[in-house]
This record gives C-alpha cells, sequence and structure tokens, in this order.
C-alpha cells in the first residue's frame, strides 16, 4: 500500500517543484499538500500521515513548531519528517533534530540527493 | 508577490555618476557559484558566465525579474532576470510541466529560484564569516521595464548563457 506524504511549504510553486521530485523518482505515493504549520498538524492528527515533507520558514506556524507539535501526538517517532528548506547552519539543523525530525535536505539539491533521501524513507 | 506591469515606462531617467564605492567581490562570487549551483541542481542545466560589469543605469528588461532584499552585513538587493522564453523553459524544467505563456506559475517560479539563490548564496558566506539576512521575493513581468540601481550602492551585473536561454544577476551591495 503506497505510504502518504504531507508536503508543507507555504509557496504553492515549492509544493510543486517538491511532487515533481517525487513523481520524477518513481515514488509512488498518496500526497497531501499544506500551505503552513497549521494546517498540516490539523491534517496529520487526522491519521494516515507516514511522511511529513516540511519548509521551515512558513507563515502561522513555522516548519519547526510543527515538528514540535507533530512530535507532541507521535512521540513514538511513527511518522518521519524530512525538513526541506534553505537554513542549512549547524545551529538549525541541530534545531530540528532535537525537535523531532528525521532527515534534512537543504535548497538547492539535486533529483538524485532527493531520490535517496525519499527512496529510503519510503522504501 | 508579484505583479505585471505590461506599460512601457518613460525613458530612464539620468543618473548621477556611478557610485565609487567599493563592492566586496567575495559577495559577488558567492552569488555566482549560488546562482550556478541552483540551476544545475534544480532545474537540471548549468549556466556559464559571460560577462561581469558595473550597473549604472536602468538596463531595459523583457520577461521576469525576481528581486530579493538583503541586509545584515552589507544592505542591498539581488535581481535575477530572465526573458520570457527563458523564464518559460527554466521553470517548465523545475516543476516538470510545460508553459506556452507567461502564467502566474511562472512568474511564482522565478521568485521561488530567485529565493533559493540568495539563501544558497547567504549560506555561502556565512562559512566565510560574512552574516546577511534575506527577505521575501517579490516578481516583476512584464515588457520593457527598468530595474534601476539605488544611487551610492555599488551595483554588477553577471550575464551567463545556457541552453534554456540567457539571464542576468545584477547585485547591488553596500557596507551595513
Amino acid at each position: 500500500m503506497p505510504k502518504t506524504v504531507l508536503v508543507v511549504d507555504d509557496s504553492a510553486m515549492m509544493r510543486k517543484v517538491v511532487i515533481h521530485n517525487l513523481t520524477a523518482a518513481g515514488l509512488v505515493v498518496n500526497i497531501l499538500e499544506s500551505p503552513n504549520g497549521q494546517d498540516a498538524l490539523e491534517k496529520f492528527k487526522g491519521g494516515g500521515i507516514d511522511v511529513v515533507l516540511s519548509d521551515w520558514n512558513m507563515p502561522i506556524m513555522d516548519g519547526i513548531t510543527l515538528v514540535r507539535e507533530i512530535r507532541k501526538c507521535d512521540p513514538a517517532k511513527l511518522a518521519t519528517i524530512i525538513m526541506i528548506t534553505t537554513e542549512d547552519s549547524p545551529d538549525k539543523v541541530k534545531e530540528a533534530v532535537l525537535a523531532g525530525a528525521n532527515h534534512y535536505l537543504v535548497k538547492p539539491f539535486t533529483p538524485e540527493r532527493f531520490k535517496e533521501k525519499l527512496s529510503k524513507v519510503l522504501a | 508577490m508579484s505583479s505585471i506591469n505590461p506599460a512601457r515606462p518613460p525613458a530612464t531617467p539620468p543618473r548621477a555618476a556611478a557610485p565609487k564605492a567599493a563592492l566586496n567581490v567575495d559577495y559577488i562570487n558567492f552569488f555566482i557559484e549560488a546562482v550556478v549551483s541552483t540551476f544545475s541542481t534544480m532545474v537540471g542545466e548549468s549556466p556559464v558566465r559571460e560577462k561581469v560589469m558595473l550597473k549604472t543605469e536602468g538596463d531595459e528588461n523583457f520577461g521576469v525579474s525576481g528581486i530579493i532584499g538583503l541586509a545584515g552585513e552589507a544592505a542591498g538587493s539581488v535581481v535575477l532576470n530572465l526573458n520570457e522564453d527563458t523564464a518559460r523553459n527554466v521553470v517548465g524544467k523545475f516543476t516538470g510541466a510545460a508553459y506556452q505563456t507567461l502564467t502566474s506559475d511562472v512568474i511564482d517560479g522565478v521568485g521561488e529560484l530567485t529565493n533559493i539563490i540568495a539563501g544558497d548564496a547567504k549560506n555561502r558566506l556565512r562559512t566565510k564569516g560574512y552574516s546577511f539576512d534575506i527577505g521575501l521575493p517579490r516578481v516583476v513581468a512584464g515588457r520593457n521595464y527598468i530595474t534601476m540601481p539605488t544611487r551610492g550602492v555599488p551595483c554588477v551585473v553577471v550575464k551567463f548563457g545556457s541552453p534554456l536561454g540567457g539571464l542576468s544577476l545584477e547585485v547591488c551591495l553596500r557596507k551595513g
């Protein structure tokens, strides 16, 4: 059964790019979209989401807050969270991992790098 | 945020002499690297730097320009210019879609690429001890508009060639 991936980014264009990379990588998944962390959290609480791909900087609720909120209702870390962001400082990566993110993908990324990160998670 | 400006603007007003303030060449090199990296990874084509020149006047543009403000150690702006065909080709490769006209998706795509370039340059600059913050991108699209350098702010234009068409990057910065 295909896994369900929630793509979270305030830029509809960037969500489109992430979805294009999922499709181009041949990864068969169900895809949901959210424009901010708050909407994503509500969708996550609705159940059935296996992987969250989230931007960091977003209005209403940012990506790092989303990670913390998801881990409050998923303390066993059953869902995989991957941050996809231009923020690449070691402090930011550490902050994301401590909050509960599993992986970190810095933009710009190659299709190969994207596939490498996602194929392990979606296998 | 994006806006479309189809009207022809008035002729370029007379400008003061070129600013004498120096622009740190490191800044420019990191932005050039960021353009090449962003296009080669996310668009699948590596642009080649063709020309670097000082910008002293407003140039007439034709297509789409992504503009992003910078603050911190130096303050100013970065502008990514693509003509209409290049913008359609580039955003088509970026999203995996085909665009026959200059749609809102194409305009948004140029804004997103500008954002990624600025973020990548910011990260590269940080590793060398330069600290910058970047703003939110704005995009202008239309015909015969001009991007004017701010008086007193050194501005360099880097022109690139690529299989998807020509593009240019303007980096205008002064010490913050």
